[in-house]
């Protein structure tokens, strides 16, 4: 039993004593120390930690304990707090702070089923990024393509997961971190509805926008950590109090009776992604097409919100400590903290209206299949049309379903696609637009560079792409 | 008709102080590029309608 195994594997592997728990969290310490170096996943590895949980998980079996998640090793991003260690949340600052009283929230959740924390992963600073070039820990390298980002802003913890290192992982989904590292590093994620997982003991991205959710390799495997990590939390104020939603065994029961929907429009997608949207709906054998109103608003009004909370909770910090930010972070705060209210203010309304528009939508739809990015994991460093770092802009301006359903009271899972490590290209004009603009730019502007050298060579044939210690197969 | 873009000097020059954080001339550039992304968004939300009794959202509740 390894690590590289999904986690309904391991539980049934360890709650039927074919294999010991310790035994699992040795093998999984054991690859990351092996491709830490390489894809810069974490940034701190809890050894000890690990390895006294792992001790009493088979004794607690034996006594008769329901462990629905024994001795699944998993890695959480770096703003959720672990005990005894400084939450960096990606940044320098952070790391000055004192270390955590208490685990957070949801690390606590998963460790009583019987996870076993392995350590804390790369996240971009203060979760404003996407693509996990931070500044101060080092880029997250792709470990299915060492020159790609993970996509973020928890690009660790996708890189841990799809490096094969753990078998799940925690984050938070602000401005799209748990579907964008999804989906440019070959997962699935689930981005629940507001208010549903705990956020205590997670730095904050921008508040109002702020949800926890899991990454794992399969949708069995998230269903069994979604469980897990259920339940009130009096602490958290968004929290809603509804009763626990179990889906594990629900999972047999396929797409029989929902109402599914493609959505057309903005999301229609070209070339690639529509071909992939339309062999999906194909194998659900969905025909209804759904347009989402308002879809570029909705995008403006999320990035105006973003901008203005962020920048309000490191209003201090900016003051005083700017030189140790993240350059472009900084001035991305910077600029949120100049907006005018009446500008946040309209954005809130319109929040307003848009979510009772989407209520009136799924009144007679369950589901609505969009791809979660309109691109294939970008290069690290890659340079948008402006020379600006793509890092602060493939969110911004073309991530498919960012904009819409953080809005919603309804989940959002991200479905790694039938054919391909990225997500759909969207048919989002700005979003098409603008990656274009990205690998135009990219190309003129460093035709000569070592960089795209080493990207010619690399894309020359397989066997020149560096590959990590035992990686997984690459389903697609 | 496309909405004229605010000065971004100006605003920069304006605000700033009032929120007591200081702008190096390196830093301009990049702030200035994300209040212009800003503006352009505000102006887009400005196109759509919106009704007076229609009230912000801050929280969403299931």
């Amino acid at each position: 039993m390894k690590s590289t195994d999904g986690a309904a594997a391991i539980v049934k592997a360890v709650t039927t004593a074919q294999t010991g728990a310790r035994s699992v969290i040795i093998e999984a310490l054991a690859r990351i120390e092996a491709n830490t170096g390489r894809t810069k996943a974490f940034t701190d590895v809890l050894k000890d930690r690990a390895l006294a949980n792992a001790d009493g998980i088979d004794p607690a079996l034996k006594a008769g304990k329901k462990l629905p998640l024994a001795g699944v090793p998993f890695a959480v991003a770096n703003a959720f707090d672990l005990k005894g260690i400084a939450t960096r949340a990606g940044s320098k600052i952070g790391r000055d702070g004192l270390p955590a009283a208490i685990d957070a929230a949801l690390i606590g959740r998963l460790e009583a089923a019987g996870a076993i924390c392995a350590g804390a992963a790369s996240i971009d600073e203060f979760g404003l990024g996407h693509t996990g070039e931070t500044a101060h820990d080092g880029a997250v390298h792709n470990p299915h393509d060492l020159t790609a980002i993970a996509g973020g802003a928890p690009a660790g913890v996708a890189a841990a997961i799809a490096g094969g290192m753990v078998p799940l992982g925690l984050a938070l989904d602000s401005d799209g971190g748990l579907r964008i590292a999804a989906s440019l590093s070959g997962l699935f994620a689930i981005k629940p509805t507001y208010g549903r997982l705990s956020r205590v003991g997670v730095f904050p991205t921008a508040p109002s926008l702020d949800h926890t959710g899991v990454l794992a390799r399969s949708v069995e495997d998230l269903a069994l950590a979604y469980d897990a990590a259920q339940g009130v939390d009096a602490a958290d104020p968004a929290m809603i109090k509804r009763p626990l939603e179990p889906v594990s065994g629900r999972l047999e029961r396929g797409s029989a009776g929902l109402r599914i929907a493609v959505a057309d429009g903005d999301f229609a997608g070209a070339g690639e992604a529509r071909q992939m949207m339309d062999e999906i709906g194909k194998r659900l054998e969905v025909s209804r097409r759904v347009m989402i109103p308002y879809a570029q608003a909705a995008l403006a009004a999320a990035h105006l919100i973003g901008m203005a909370e962020a920048a309000s909770l490191h209003a201090e910090r900016l003051r005083s400590r700017a030189a140790d930010f993240d350059p472009e972070v900084r001035d991305r705060l910077v600029a949120g903290s100049l907006l005018p209210a009446q500008w946040i203010e309209r954005a809130q309304r319109f929040r307003r209206m848009f979510h009772e528009q989407m209520l009136a939508l799924f009144s007679t739809i369950d589901v609505i299949l969009a791809p979660a990015t309109p691109m294939r994991a970008p290069r690290l460093g890659q340079k948008s049309a402006r020379s600006a770092p793509s890092r602060c802009r493939c969110g911004r301006a073309s991530t498919a379903t960012r904009p819409l359903f953080r809005w919603l009271v309804c989940p959002l899972r991200r479905c790694r696609s039938p054919s391909t490590a990225s997500g759909c290209r969207s048919a989002c004009r700005r979003s098409r637009h603008h990656g274009a603009r990205i690998s135009r730019c990219a190309s003129r502007a460093s035709s000569k560079s070592p960089a795209l050298r080493r990207r010619r060579w690399l894309a020359a044939s397989p066997k020149n792409r560096p590959a990590l210690t035992g990686l997984l197969p690459l389903p697609y | 008709m496309a909405s004229k873009l605010p000065d971004l000097d100006q605003w920069l020059d304006a605000v700033a102080p009032i929120v007591k954080l200081d702008v190096p001339a390196e830093q301009r550039p990049g702030v200035k590029d994300h209040l212009k992304t800003a503006a352009k968004m505000a102006a887009l939300l400005e196109k759509v309608p919106l009704k007076d009794e229609t009230a912000a959202a801050a929280v969403y509740r299931a």
